[in-house]
């Protein structure tokens, strides 16, 4: 590659500017103004960087997003960045960047010997080979040596944002079409038009004219831009995802030119648009010819070669040599010639070419090769010499006799492709255009329009004829994919493997997959396989591209969402003095829950077992606040809670609490808790902690698609009320120490009743229903009342021995009584008559949800999965939630443990489960096995603790 | 709402460039349902009342308090403690005209009052709810995800500050995350 001595005059850079910037190691100077790749290309460094598979060397091959070889890693460290396209960095000063995939350099790099290896690392060849001893043996080998960049491995120090944004319309690209478009929107003053552009300035194509009326045309039409209030123009903004409903995500490059801690605010915006109507203008991408040994540095797309030379300023090489299936690249030779660029030779594999354009390459003294192909290119770093040969029988087979042209730059076009990529997002169809090559849009239901060259409207004709390959030369060194190292042959094979779908042949060879998507080698691809399996390209058809157009940075997906507040979470009126009592917490839904509360040297299961003896032999705490509270309310409230759960509730009387289940349509309990009557029209139903929103959800929907005749109202009043449970044999002694104006003897509040009234001084509201099998009392007040609750009954508990306690002791203590806990002993297919519910369905006199289910076949089945308790045989063996209980044969399932703990207080495994026909197998012996190990034990009915029910009644 | 937005009662939740961010305290703040689906049961409700209730995404003030529509025949009402009580009689009033439940939600919920030439900036990065000028002003009234969370966003007439109401428990990540968010504006 040759270096740049002095910019061309005509250049969008600052040469008077010079910015200083590292590359693998070596220092280099750039001007204000240039990418990397541009810089690096001044520098006239022609490797910069190695293939993927192969670690071929590779140079800068495109100017923009369809960049296939030059991927870098920018910056070390905490803002190292990989597989970042040289083509798109601007440059900055201090820039710091190096090589992938390659050791100690790109330049010379030893993992380049696997190109002698080619022939046995074909497509998809890790699916075929590494088979011994097994594929884990080769694993981190074959990953060493394939791969781009490395991600950072230290937390980013940038911070990035998330905004959302409508607009009435949104045009996507900022060339000569998307300004067009806009200025045309915005003719409507009210109308809110977006414009939105990728690259570092508007002007799209234009930029890389060198032609004065270009740049006062565009300097033109930014201030005209700049006159309408109601557009919005954001620059380095890549539209990355056209998702439904015309809601766009955008990434938005704030301050990433700045370099590293450069720049003040976030690095990048993600932006999430809702948008009326989308105007596409997302241009055109030219396309590399396919031919033998085409992946050489110095070999790039001849739109490319016009970027670097009229917009950046470069003379790219002594020996340009243009090679071209249609009339673009010729146009684009002919103005290298008339700013003063030199070109050598044009190669053209059409037969025929314009006269015009013929004359006028005679006029710049430019050699015309027409029918002809490259047949090889000779270089080590860079391309030397290009070999061509004469095309005959209208370019099917090439005559004998190859002729070498010498050149240090190779310039191609094998057509251009209309950026598609956001149209077939958005559901659109492609169509091919046998007369360009290419795959144009046609219809969508989405409210875009898609205008310009993203249209197929090319400024002049192309008269493109394709190749797709280079015939009568071995399509095992004719590139496709650069990136990915799929050639030619990679798709014969596909093909030759009956991967004929277009869809497959991408997956099975990895063409277009991954960083690149398609930009470049998609269409050459389906082409190839398009003769290979003897069908038409539009038979063969595209892939549907899929978001992201572009990578995205990870961090602004997460925008603020970090540490703390990764996810939403909830915290319990006493949080703090849980934090005080040194809980440990854990996420239960959104809820910041008390697990336990371990001492100094305790285990988790130490830690539990305390607290579940403590409970049993004094009295124990519990914040209990998620409990869901649904008030419902209104004279049909009965009526409507008749039917919403399986229980009678007709027969309730006002203070009386009753445990009961909740069906879903199929019979299948969804819910349970316990619910109180308040008064005749007002009753307070406690669900699952997890399930309060959802049984909402549930109520409202029956009340409004199926009962709207109910006067019901539901009211949440979950987060009202702080909720304690006070349990164990001491709970009552505690509670008493507390002033109250409710009689809360044994006498006069019974198990399952319900009391509203003051405890010290703040209303209150106590319920007796027992989840441990102790003598409870569930205490609500008003939340912010909490945490002065939960210090007074810790501080009226001190002289019997009070404990704080956590989810995990209570579930130890559920399981020892035998209580079963909706989601955890019940699974979605479990029915009442499987929890023992049969006798309550037979007695209830009317309907309720799931009624008409529990009567079919499938819920009298008598081998059902049902909830039993499972005692092992040996009182010393331990198992574990998820253990299968095994069939007669001792081979197959007959279900599964769903509860299983340590019991400190019976001094064994307190297991429940779920089990094929449980209820008429009581007392049978099963086998139990849980990560190998087998256990014997037996079926009995759950509530190995106070199997009669004398403790809880006290 | 005088109490409501006495900076006396407010704590101050942190500032970011261009919002400031209150905590409102010294509000009760109410639950008002009526059943709707009953024809008249909230001409009804009004009547009563004496006057009307918000309509849909609306917020009205009556009678010093903020009566926020967050769905069919549901309001929030922020009012001074000391009207509270005439507020939560408001259904046995109402009796015979509709069934009608008014519910203390003051310790279930918690306000933040947003204000600031960055409002809008703040808003569109919690909600995918359309904030600019024109369509979100003065007046309007939303229940809505604000942060990944439900949240009922109130601009009051009269007021240059958006009322932002969260369930309780989750008040301290909301908190959290605006600073957060506030920090880059």
């Amino acid at each position: 590659m040759k270096r740049t001595i002095k910019r061309l005059p005509h250049a969008r850079v600052n040469a008077q500017r010079p910015l200083r910037f590292r590359f693998d190691g070596q220092g280099f100077e750039g001007v204000e103004g240039d990418t990397l790749a541009s810089a690096l290309l001044a520098n006239g460094q022609s490797v910069i960087a190695r293939s993927f598979k192969l670690h071929r060397p590779r140079g800068v091959f495109a100017s923009g997003k369809e960049e296939t070889n030059a991927f870098v890693q920018l910056e070390p460290g905490p803002y190292t960045e990989p597989n970042a396209r040289a083509t798109l960095t601007p440059l900055y000063d201090g820039l710091c960047a190096s090589g992938q995939n390659a050791w100690p350099n790109v330049r010379r790099d030893l993992g380049g010997c696997l190109g002698a290896f080619k022939a046995f690392l074909p497509a998809s060849f890790y699916y075929k080979t590494f088979m011994w001893p097994n594929w884990r043996t080769w694993e981190g080998l074959v990953r060493r040596l394939a791969g781009l960049g490395r991600a950072p491995e230290v937390k980013d120090p940038q911070t990035y944002v998330k905004q959302n944004i409508h607009a009435d319309v949104v045009v996507v690209g900022g060339g000569r079409s998307g300004i067009k478009a806009a200025l045309e929107a915005a003719g409507d003053p009210k109308a809110r038009v977006l414009l939105l552009d990728d690259q570092e300035e508007l002007g799209g194509a234009r930029l890389a004219s060198p032609r004065a009326e270009d740049w006062a045309w565009l300097e033109q039409a930014k201030h005209r831009l700049a006159n309408h209030d109601n557009i919005t123009v954001l620059c380095r903004t890549t539209v990355n995802a056209y998702y439904v409903n015309d809601v766009l995500a955008a990434l938005e490059r704030l301050t990433n030119h700045h370099g590293p801690g450069g720049g003040e605010g976030p690095r990048e915006r993600l932006w999430r648009i809702f948008a009326k109507r989308v105007v596409l203008a997302t241009g055109a991408m030219e396309r590399p010819l396919v031919f033998p040994n085409n992946d050489r540095p110095g070999i790039m797309l001849a739109s490319a070669v016009r970027d670097y030379t009229h917009r950046y300023g470069l003379t790219l090489g002594d020996n340009i040599v243009f090679y071209a299936n249609n009339d673009s690249a010729w146009r684009t030779a002919l103005e290298l010639v008339e700013f003063g660029v030199p070109v050598a030779s044009i190669i053209d594999i059409r037969q025929t070419v314009d006269r015009e354009l013929i004359a006028r390459a005679a006029g710049a003294a430019i050699k015309v090769h027409l029918a002809s192909a490259v047949v090889d290119t000779i270089g080590r770093d860079g391309v030397r010499r290009v070999l061509i040969c004469k095309l005959l029988d209208g370019g099917k087979t090439l005559r004998r006799g190859a002729v070498s042209i010498d050149c240090d730059l190779l310039a191609m076009s094998g057509g251009w492709s209309p950026t598609a990529h956001l149209f077939s997002q958005a559901g659109g169809r492609l169509a091919y255009r046998e007369a360009d090559g290419c795959f144009i849009p046609t219809k969508t239901e989405a409210a875009l329009t898609v205008v310009g060259r993203a249209n197929g409207d090319f400024d002049e004709p192309l008269n493109t004829k394709p190749q797709w390959l280079t015939p009568d030369c071995s399509p095992s060194h004719q590139w496709v994919d650069f990136q990915y190292d799929v050639t030619a042959s990679d798709i014969h094979l596909a093909a030759r493997e009956n991967f004929v779908s277009v869809e497959h042949v991408k997956r099975y060879t990895t063409n277009g997959m991954s960083i690149d998507q398609g930009k470049t080698s998609n269409v050459n691809g389906l082409a190839i396989l398009s003769e290979v399996v003897g069908r038409r390209i539009d038979e063969v058809g595209t892939t549907r591209f899929r978001p992201p157009y572009h990578p995205t940075t990870i961090g602004a997906f997460a925008g603020v969402g970090l540490g703390e507040i990764y996810a939403p979470f909830q915290r319990l009126p006493a949080h703090d003095a849980h934090v005080a009592a040194g809980a440990l917490f854990e996420d239960y839904g959104a809820w910041k829950r008390p697990v336990y509360y371990p001492r100094p040297g305790e285990t988790e299961a130490m830690a539990i077992e305390r607290e579940a003896l403590a409970v049993r032999q004094g009295v124990g705490l519990l914040d209990y606040s998620p409990l869901g509270k649904l008030e419902i309310v209104g004279p049909d409230a009965q009526t409507f809670l008749n039917r919403i759960y399986l229980n009678n509730i007709e027969t309730m009387k006002v203070g009386q609490a009753r445990y009961g289940l909740v069906l879903n349509e199929g019979g299948i309990v969804i819910d349970d808790g316990v619910l109180v009557r308040l008064t005749e029209q007002r009753f307070l139903v406690h669900t699952t902690s997890g399930g309060v929103g959802a049984i909402q959800q549930h109520m409202e929907r029956w009340l409004q698609t199926e009962w709207p005749e109910l006067r019901v109202l539901v009211i949440n009043a979950t987060s009202q009320w702080a909720t304690l449970m006070l349990t164990g044999p001491k709970a009552r002694d505690v509670l008493l120490r507390l002033s109250s104006d409710i009689d809360l003897s044994a006498e006069a509040f019974k198990h399952m009743q319900f009391r509203e009234g003051t405890l010290n001084g703040w209303p209150c509201r106590i319920l007796r229903a027992s989840f441990t099998g102790e003598v409870s009392f569930e205490i609500s007040v008003p939340a912010r009342h909490g945490r002065a609750l939960w210090d007074a009954l810790i501080d009226a508990g001190q002289a019997d021995g009070v404990i704080p306690f956590g989810l995990e002791s209570l579930m130890l203590l559920r399981t020892e009584k035998g209580y079963l806990h909706v989601g955890a002993d019940t699974d979605g297919n479990t029915m009442p008559q499987d929890l023992g519910w049969a006798l309550a369905i037979a007695k209830k006199p009317a309907d309720f949800i799931g009624r008409r289910s529990l009567s079919q076949s499938v819920g009298l089945d008598p081998d059902r999965f049902q909830f039993t308790g499972i005692e092992l045989d040996d009182p010393a063996a331990r198992v574990t939630a998820g253990a299968h209980v095994l069939s007669a044969d001792h081979r197959t399932t007959a279900g599964y443990v769903t509860s299983a703990y340590f019991s400190p207080t019976l001094g064994r495994t307190v297991a429940l489960g779920l089990v094929a026909g449980a209820q008429n197998r009581q007392g049978q012996e099963v086998e139990i096995v849980f990560g190998g190990a087998r256990q014997r034990g037996r079926l009995v009915k759950p509530g190995a603790y106070d199997p009669k029910g004398e403790i809880l009644n006290g | 709402m005088a109490s409501a937005s006495s900076a006396a009662d407010r704590r101050g939740q942190g500032d970011g460039a261009g919002v400031a961010i209150d905590r409102l305290q010294g509000v009760e703040r109410l639950r008002l349902q009526v059943f709707h689906r009953q024809a008249g049961a909230v001409e009804g409700l009004c009547d009563i009342l004496g006057a009307v209730v918000p309509a849909a995404g609306r917020v009205t003030r009556i009678d010093g308090a903020e009566l926020c529509w967050v769905g069919p025949g549901e309001w929030i009402v922020l009012c001074p403690p000391a009207d509270a009580p005439g507020w939560l009689e408001l259904p046995s009033r109402a009796a015979s005209v509709c069934l009608a439940a008014c519910s203390l939600m003051t310790d279930a919920s918690a306000t933040f009052e947003i204000s600031g030439d960055r409002l809008r900036d703040l808003l569109a990065r919690a909600s995918t709810v359309d904030f600019s000028p024109g369509r979100f002003e003065p007046g309007d009234c939303m229940a809505t995800r604000f942060a990944g969370i439900y949240a009922v966003l109130a601009w009051p007439a009269t007021s240059d500050h958006v009322l932002l109401t969260v369930d309780r428990s989750q008040a301290e990540y909301l908190a959290t995350w605006i600073k957060a968010v506030a920090a880059d504006l």
